[in-house]
Protein backbone atom coordinates (compact mmCIF):
# COMPACT_ATOMS: atom_id res chain seq x y z
CA UNK A 1 0.00 0.00 0.00
CA UNK A 2 3.36 1.94 0.05
CA UNK A 3 4.79 3.60 -3.03
CA UNK A 4 8.30 5.89 -2.95
CA UNK A 5 7.85 8.93 -5.17
CA UNK A 6 10.35 11.34 -6.00
CA UNK A 7 10.08 14.76 -6.08
CA UNK A 8 12.46 17.87 -6.91
CA UNK A 9 11.57 21.26 -5.10
CA UNK A 10 13.03 24.36 -4.34
CA UNK A 11 13.75 24.09 -0.57
CA UNK A 12 14.08 27.21 1.95
CA UNK A 13 16.02 27.69 4.32
CA UNK A 14 15.84 29.38 7.03
CA UNK A 15 19.55 31.88 8.19
CA UNK A 16 19.19 30.62 11.42
CA UNK A 17 19.47 26.96 10.25
CA UNK A 18 22.27 27.97 8.18
CA UNK A 19 24.98 26.94 10.67
CA UNK A 20 23.67 22.88 10.54
CA UNK A 21 24.77 20.70 7.62
CA UNK A 22 22.75 21.10 4.64
CA UNK A 23 21.26 17.74 4.42
CA UNK A 24 19.78 18.05 8.47
CA UNK A 25 18.52 21.64 7.41
CA UNK A 26 17.38 20.64 4.41
CA UNK A 27 15.48 17.14 5.54
CA UNK A 28 14.52 19.07 8.44
CA UNK A 29 12.17 21.85 6.16
CA UNK A 30 10.90 18.71 4.03
CA UNK A 31 9.31 16.93 7.23
CA UNK A 32 7.48 20.00 7.97
CA UNK A 33 5.88 20.61 4.33
CA UNK A 34 5.80 17.15 2.94
CA UNK A 35 5.17 14.59 6.00
CA UNK A 36 1.60 13.72 6.51
CA UNK A 37 0.17 16.17 3.79
CA UNK A 38 -1.51 14.67 0.76
CA UNK A 39 -0.01 15.35 -2.75
CA UNK A 40 -2.95 15.42 -5.20
CA UNK A 41 -3.79 12.76 -7.01
CA UNK A 42 -1.02 10.71 -5.46
CA UNK A 43 -1.40 10.31 -1.75
CA UNK A 44 -0.73 10.57 2.02
CA UNK A 45 2.92 11.30 2.81
CA UNK A 46 4.19 8.91 5.58
CA UNK A 47 8.09 9.41 5.71
CA UNK A 48 11.25 10.55 3.55
CA UNK A 49 12.82 7.56 2.26
CA UNK A 50 15.70 9.56 1.28
CA UNK A 51 17.10 12.70 -0.45
CA UNK A 52 18.67 12.10 -3.41
CA UNK A 53 20.44 15.02 -4.79
CA UNK A 54 21.32 18.63 -3.05
CA UNK A 55 22.21 21.72 -5.20
CA UNK A 56 22.10 25.38 -4.59
CA UNK A 57 22.20 27.31 -1.38
CA UNK A 58 21.77 30.35 -3.31
CA UNK A 59 20.49 33.32 -0.87
CA UNK A 60 18.40 35.70 -2.74
CA UNK A 61 18.30 39.68 -2.26
CA UNK A 62 16.04 41.23 0.18
CA UNK A 63 15.72 37.61 1.81
CA UNK A 64 18.23 36.18 4.09
CA UNK A 65 17.27 32.54 3.44
CA UNK A 66 19.19 30.48 1.41
CA UNK A 67 17.10 28.32 -1.32
CA UNK A 68 18.54 24.66 -2.10
CA UNK A 69 17.21 22.58 -5.42
CA UNK A 70 16.33 19.63 -3.65
CA UNK A 71 15.71 16.43 -5.45
CA UNK A 72 14.25 13.43 -2.75
CA UNK A 73 12.02 10.40 -2.25
CA UNK A 74 9.42 10.33 0.09
CA UNK A 75 6.92 7.27 1.23
CA UNK A 76 3.48 7.84 0.09
CA UNK A 77 0.20 5.87 1.00
CA UNK A 78 -1.48 4.83 -2.06
CA UNK A 79 -3.19 1.79 -2.09
CA UNK A 80 -3.69 0.02 -5.28
CA UNK A 81 -7.54 -0.45 -6.28
CA UNK A 82 -8.28 -4.28 -4.98
CA UNK A 83 -6.01 -4.85 -2.60
CA UNK A 84 -6.62 -6.21 0.60
CA UNK A 85 -5.80 -4.21 3.69
CA UNK A 86 -6.42 -5.09 7.25
CA UNK A 87 -7.32 -2.07 9.61
CA UNK A 88 -9.35 -1.15 12.99
CA UNK A 89 -12.93 -0.45 13.03
CA UNK A 90 -13.16 2.85 14.36
CA UNK A 91 -16.98 4.15 13.95
CA UNK A 92 -19.95 3.01 12.27
CA UNK A 93 -23.10 4.96 11.57
CA UNK A 94 -26.10 4.37 9.26
CA UNK A 95 -23.55 5.12 6.20
CA UNK A 96 -21.76 2.65 6.47
CA UNK A 97 -18.35 2.16 8.52
CA UNK A 98 -15.20 4.06 9.13
CA UNK A 99 -11.71 2.18 9.31
CA UNK A 100 -8.76 3.38 10.75
CA UNK A 101 -5.29 2.47 10.06
CA UNK A 102 -3.68 4.81 12.87
CA UNK A 103 -1.62 6.93 10.73
CA UNK A 104 -4.99 7.24 8.07
CA UNK A 105 -8.50 7.61 9.07
CA UNK A 106 -10.48 8.34 6.43
CA UNK A 107 -11.12 4.92 4.74
CA UNK A 108 -14.88 4.82 4.24
CA UNK A 109 -17.24 1.36 4.08
CA UNK A 110 -20.79 2.10 2.23
CA UNK A 111 -23.40 0.72 3.83
CA UNK A 112 -24.26 -1.12 0.24
CA UNK A 113 -20.80 -2.92 0.59
CA UNK A 114 -21.36 -4.63 3.72
CA UNK A 115 -21.78 -8.25 3.61
CA UNK A 116 -25.37 -9.46 2.36
CA UNK A 117 -27.48 -9.39 4.61
CA UNK A 118 -26.45 -6.71 7.01
CA UNK A 119 -28.29 -4.41 9.62
CA UNK A 120 -27.77 -1.65 11.39
CA UNK A 121 -28.83 -2.18 14.90
CA UNK A 122 -30.42 0.88 16.42
CA UNK A 123 -29.69 0.03 20.01
CA UNK A 124 -26.20 -0.69 20.24
CA UNK A 125 -25.17 1.67 17.07
CA UNK A 126 -23.58 -1.19 14.96
CA UNK A 127 -23.57 -3.47 11.87
CA UNK A 128 -24.69 -6.98 12.19
CA UNK A 129 -24.07 -9.01 9.17
CA UNK A 130 -26.96 -11.94 9.46
CA UNK A 131 -25.03 -15.18 8.40
CA UNK A 132 -27.07 -18.33 8.46
CA UNK A 133 -29.40 -16.80 11.06
CA UNK A 134 -26.24 -15.78 12.92
CA UNK A 135 -25.57 -12.42 14.56
CA UNK A 136 -22.21 -11.73 13.88
CA UNK A 137 -21.79 -7.71 15.35
CA UNK A 138 -18.78 -5.57 13.98
CA UNK A 139 -17.48 -4.54 17.56
CA UNK A 140 -15.89 -1.00 17.46
CA UNK A 141 -11.78 -1.90 17.61
CA UNK A 142 -11.81 -5.03 15.48
CA UNK A 143 -9.60 -5.35 12.95
CA UNK A 144 -11.58 -5.60 9.73
CA UNK A 145 -10.33 -6.85 6.35
CA UNK A 146 -11.46 -4.98 3.45
CA UNK A 147 -11.11 -3.92 -0.38
CA UNK A 148 -10.04 -0.90 -1.64
CA UNK A 149 -12.46 -0.26 -4.43
CA UNK A 150 -11.61 3.33 -4.92
CA UNK A 151 -9.60 6.42 -4.06
CA UNK A 152 -10.88 9.58 -4.27
CA UNK A 153 -8.90 12.93 -4.37
CA UNK A 154 -11.09 16.14 -2.63
CA UNK A 155 -9.41 19.51 -3.59
CA UNK A 156 -9.76 22.04 -1.01
CA UNK A 157 -12.21 24.23 -1.26
CA UNK A 158 -11.98 28.11 -2.38
CA UNK A 159 -13.08 30.87 -0.42
CA UNK A 160 -16.12 31.19 -3.13
CA UNK A 161 -16.96 27.46 -2.03
CA UNK A 162 -15.94 28.28 1.34
CA UNK A 163 -18.76 31.64 1.22
CA UNK A 164 -21.71 29.80 -0.48
CA UNK A 165 -21.86 26.70 1.16
CA UNK A 166 -24.64 26.35 4.19
CA UNK A 167 -24.47 23.99 6.96
CA UNK A 168 -24.11 20.87 6.48
CA UNK A 169 -22.09 20.74 3.14
CA UNK A 170 -18.62 17.95 3.18
CA UNK A 171 -16.52 21.01 2.26
CA UNK A 172 -17.00 22.62 5.47
CA UNK A 173 -16.75 19.73 7.38
CA UNK A 174 -17.03 19.76 11.44
CA UNK A 175 -14.92 19.39 14.52
CA UNK A 176 -15.80 15.57 13.93
CA UNK A 177 -15.51 14.87 10.45
CA UNK A 178 -13.09 17.50 9.36
CA UNK A 179 -12.50 18.21 5.48
CA UNK A 180 -10.59 14.92 4.23
CA UNK A 181 -8.56 15.54 0.91
CA UNK A 182 -8.32 11.69 0.46
CA UNK A 183 -10.70 9.34 0.91
CA UNK A 184 -10.27 5.51 0.55
CA UNK A 185 -13.28 3.41 -0.09
CA UNK A 186 -13.49 0.04 0.65
CA UNK A 187 -16.01 -2.80 0.54
CA UNK A 188 -16.15 -6.27 2.25
CA UNK A 189 -18.58 -7.85 0.61
CA UNK A 190 -16.65 -11.34 -0.39
CA UNK A 191 -15.15 -14.49 1.13
CA UNK A 192 -12.19 -13.71 3.80
CA UNK A 193 -13.78 -10.09 4.46
CA UNK A 194 -15.14 -8.57 7.09
CA UNK A 195 -13.69 -8.92 10.70
CA UNK A 196 -11.09 -11.18 10.79
CA UNK A 197 -11.90 -13.34 13.25
CA UNK A 198 -14.88 -14.43 11.40
CA UNK A 199 -12.18 -16.23 9.07
CA UNK A 200 -9.74 -17.19 11.65
CA UNK A 201 -9.37 -20.90 10.72
CA UNK B 1 7.38 21.56 -7.13
CA UNK B 2 7.76 18.66 -9.82
CA UNK B 3 7.08 15.02 -9.39
CA UNK B 4 10.18 13.72 -11.11
CA UNK B 5 8.80 10.06 -10.41
CA UNK B 6 5.48 9.94 -9.29
CA UNK B 7 5.97 5.90 -9.27
CA UNK B 8 9.12 4.87 -8.86
CA UNK B 9 8.35 1.78 -6.66
CA UNK B 10 5.84 -0.15 -5.15
CA UNK B 11 7.24 -1.53 -1.26
CA UNK B 12 6.49 -3.90 0.92
CA UNK B 13 4.97 -2.84 4.80
CA UNK B 14 8.16 -4.77 5.96
CA UNK B 15 10.50 -2.21 3.55
CA UNK B 16 8.78 0.68 4.80
CA UNK B 17 8.97 -0.77 8.62
CA UNK B 18 12.62 -0.85 8.41
CA UNK B 19 12.57 3.06 6.83
CA UNK B 20 10.45 4.10 10.07
CA UNK B 21 12.66 2.51 12.24
CA UNK B 22 15.74 3.87 10.96
CA UNK B 23 14.00 7.29 10.99
CA UNK B 24 13.62 6.72 14.99
CA UNK B 25 9.62 6.07 14.82
CA UNK B 26 10.21 2.66 17.15
CA UNK B 27 12.16 4.57 19.66
CA UNK B 28 9.87 7.92 19.55
CA UNK B 29 12.16 10.12 17.92
CA UNK B 30 10.22 10.78 14.51
CA UNK B 31 6.94 12.82 13.88
CA UNK B 32 4.12 11.49 14.83
CA UNK B 33 2.62 10.35 11.78
CA UNK B 34 5.45 8.55 11.01
CA UNK B 35 5.01 6.45 14.92
CA UNK B 36 1.85 6.22 13.86
CA UNK B 37 2.49 4.24 11.06
CA UNK B 38 4.97 2.59 13.19
CA UNK B 39 2.45 1.46 15.66
CA UNK B 40 0.57 0.24 12.51
CA UNK B 41 2.93 -1.83 10.64
CA UNK B 42 3.98 -3.72 14.26
CA UNK B 43 0.86 -4.20 15.02
CA UNK B 44 0.28 -6.78 11.92
CA UNK B 45 0.97 -10.59 12.46
CA UNK B 46 4.06 -10.31 10.26
CA UNK B 47 7.43 -9.98 11.20
CA UNK B 48 10.14 -7.37 10.47
CA UNK B 49 11.90 -8.93 7.39
CA UNK B 50 14.77 -7.78 6.00
CA UNK B 51 15.46 -7.69 1.96
CA UNK B 52 17.32 -10.80 1.76
CA UNK B 53 14.32 -12.74 3.51
CA UNK B 54 11.79 -10.89 1.41
CA UNK B 55 13.66 -12.22 -1.53
CA UNK B 56 13.85 -15.57 -0.29
CA UNK B 57 10.10 -15.84 0.52
CA UNK B 58 9.66 -14.71 -3.29
CA UNK B 59 11.72 -17.11 -4.79
CA UNK B 60 10.51 -19.72 -2.71
CA UNK B 61 7.11 -19.17 -4.39
CA UNK B 62 8.59 -18.34 -8.03
CA UNK B 63 7.41 -21.54 -9.30
CA UNK B 64 3.50 -20.39 -8.82
CA UNK B 65 4.14 -17.19 -11.29
CA UNK B 66 2.26 -15.26 -8.90
CA UNK B 67 2.30 -11.65 -10.41
CA UNK B 68 4.21 -8.76 -8.24
CA UNK B 69 1.23 -7.29 -6.86
CA UNK B 70 0.17 -10.60 -5.04
CA UNK B 71 2.99 -11.35 -3.68
CA UNK B 72 3.41 -7.82 -2.59
CA UNK B 73 0.17 -8.96 -0.96
CA UNK B 74 1.01 -11.94 0.46
CA UNK B 75 3.57 -10.44 2.11
CA UNK B 76 2.31 -7.59 3.52
CA UNK B 77 -0.99 -9.84 5.04
CA UNK B 78 0.95 -13.31 5.68
CA UNK B 79 -1.96 -15.09 5.11
CA UNK B 80 -3.18 -18.57 7.24
CA UNK B 81 -6.08 -19.28 5.73
CA UNK B 82 -7.03 -20.51 2.27
CA UNK B 83 -10.09 -18.48 2.03
CA UNK B 84 -7.35 -15.47 2.70
CA UNK B 85 -5.31 -16.66 -0.18
CA UNK B 86 -8.23 -16.88 -2.37
CA UNK B 87 -8.75 -13.45 -1.32
CA UNK B 88 -5.33 -12.30 -2.60
CA UNK B 89 -4.79 -14.54 -5.93
CA UNK B 90 -7.04 -14.00 -8.65
CA UNK B 91 -8.38 -17.45 -10.42
CA UNK B 92 -6.68 -19.49 -7.67
CA UNK B 93 -8.58 -22.65 -8.62
CA UNK B 94 -7.20 -22.41 -12.05
CA UNK B 95 -3.52 -21.12 -11.34
CA UNK B 96 -2.82 -22.50 -7.58
CA UNK B 97 -4.91 -25.67 -6.96
CA UNK B 98 -5.06 -26.66 -3.45
CA UNK B 99 -1.29 -27.63 -3.41
CA UNK B 100 -0.69 -24.22 -4.71
CA UNK B 101 -2.45 -22.99 -1.73
CA UNK B 102 -1.01 -25.33 0.82
CA UNK B 103 2.46 -24.54 -0.61
CA UNK B 104 1.71 -20.26 0.03
CA UNK B 105 0.46 -20.83 3.58
CA UNK B 106 3.12 -23.29 4.28
CA UNK B 107 6.09 -20.72 2.93
CA UNK B 108 3.93 -17.64 4.63
CA UNK B 109 4.28 -19.99 8.01
CA UNK B 110 7.45 -21.00 7.92
CA UNK B 111 9.56 -17.47 6.68
CA UNK B 112 7.60 -14.19 7.29
CA UNK B 113 4.39 -15.10 9.69
CA UNK B 114 4.80 -13.55 12.84
CA UNK B 115 4.55 -16.71 15.91
CA UNK B 116 1.00 -16.85 17.91
CA UNK B 117 0.98 -15.94 21.12
CA UNK B 118 -0.34 -19.12 22.39
CA UNK B 119 2.39 -21.15 20.30
CA UNK B 120 5.61 -21.96 21.26
CA UNK B 121 8.76 -20.26 18.69
CA UNK B 122 8.94 -22.91 16.19
CA UNK B 123 12.61 -24.21 15.60
CA UNK B 124 12.10 -23.37 11.12
CA UNK B 125 11.06 -19.85 12.22
CA UNK B 126 14.07 -19.25 14.28
CA UNK B 127 15.79 -16.32 12.01
CA UNK B 128 12.67 -14.64 11.99
CA UNK B 129 12.08 -15.32 15.59
CA UNK B 130 15.04 -14.19 16.30
CA UNK B 131 14.56 -10.76 14.71
CA UNK B 132 11.27 -11.02 16.45
CA UNK B 133 12.73 -11.06 19.72
CA UNK B 134 15.67 -8.67 19.18
CA UNK B 135 12.54 -6.11 17.61
CA UNK B 136 10.56 -6.21 21.17
CA UNK B 137 13.47 -5.85 22.93
CA UNK B 138 14.76 -2.59 21.20
CA UNK B 139 11.12 -1.05 22.25
CA UNK B 140 11.72 -2.16 25.52
CA UNK B 141 14.66 -0.34 26.13
CA UNK B 142 13.23 2.95 24.44
CA UNK B 143 10.38 2.85 26.53
CA UNK B 144 12.40 2.62 30.06
CA UNK B 145 14.92 5.54 28.55
CA UNK B 146 11.64 7.80 27.68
Amino acid sequence: MFIITQIEDQIRVLPADLTKAPLDAVTQVIEQRFVDKVIPNLGLVVSIYDVTNIEGGFVYPNDGAAFFTVQFRLVVFRPFIGEIIVGKLKSCSREGLRISLDFFDDILIPEHALQDPSFYDESERLWVWKFDSNDMYMDLQEPIRFRVHSVKFNSPPTPIQLANATGDDKLLGTAAKPFSPMVVVGDINGDGLGCTAWWAG
Amino acid sequence: MKLLQPNVSTVCNSEVLQVLTERGAGRGRALPTERLAHQYLSSQPVLPLTSVQLQQFFDSLQAYRLTRGELLQLANLAPRTPVEVHLVVADCEARLGEAGVEAVLAAVEARIAAPLEEQEQEPEAGEGGGAEAGEGEGEGVGDGGA
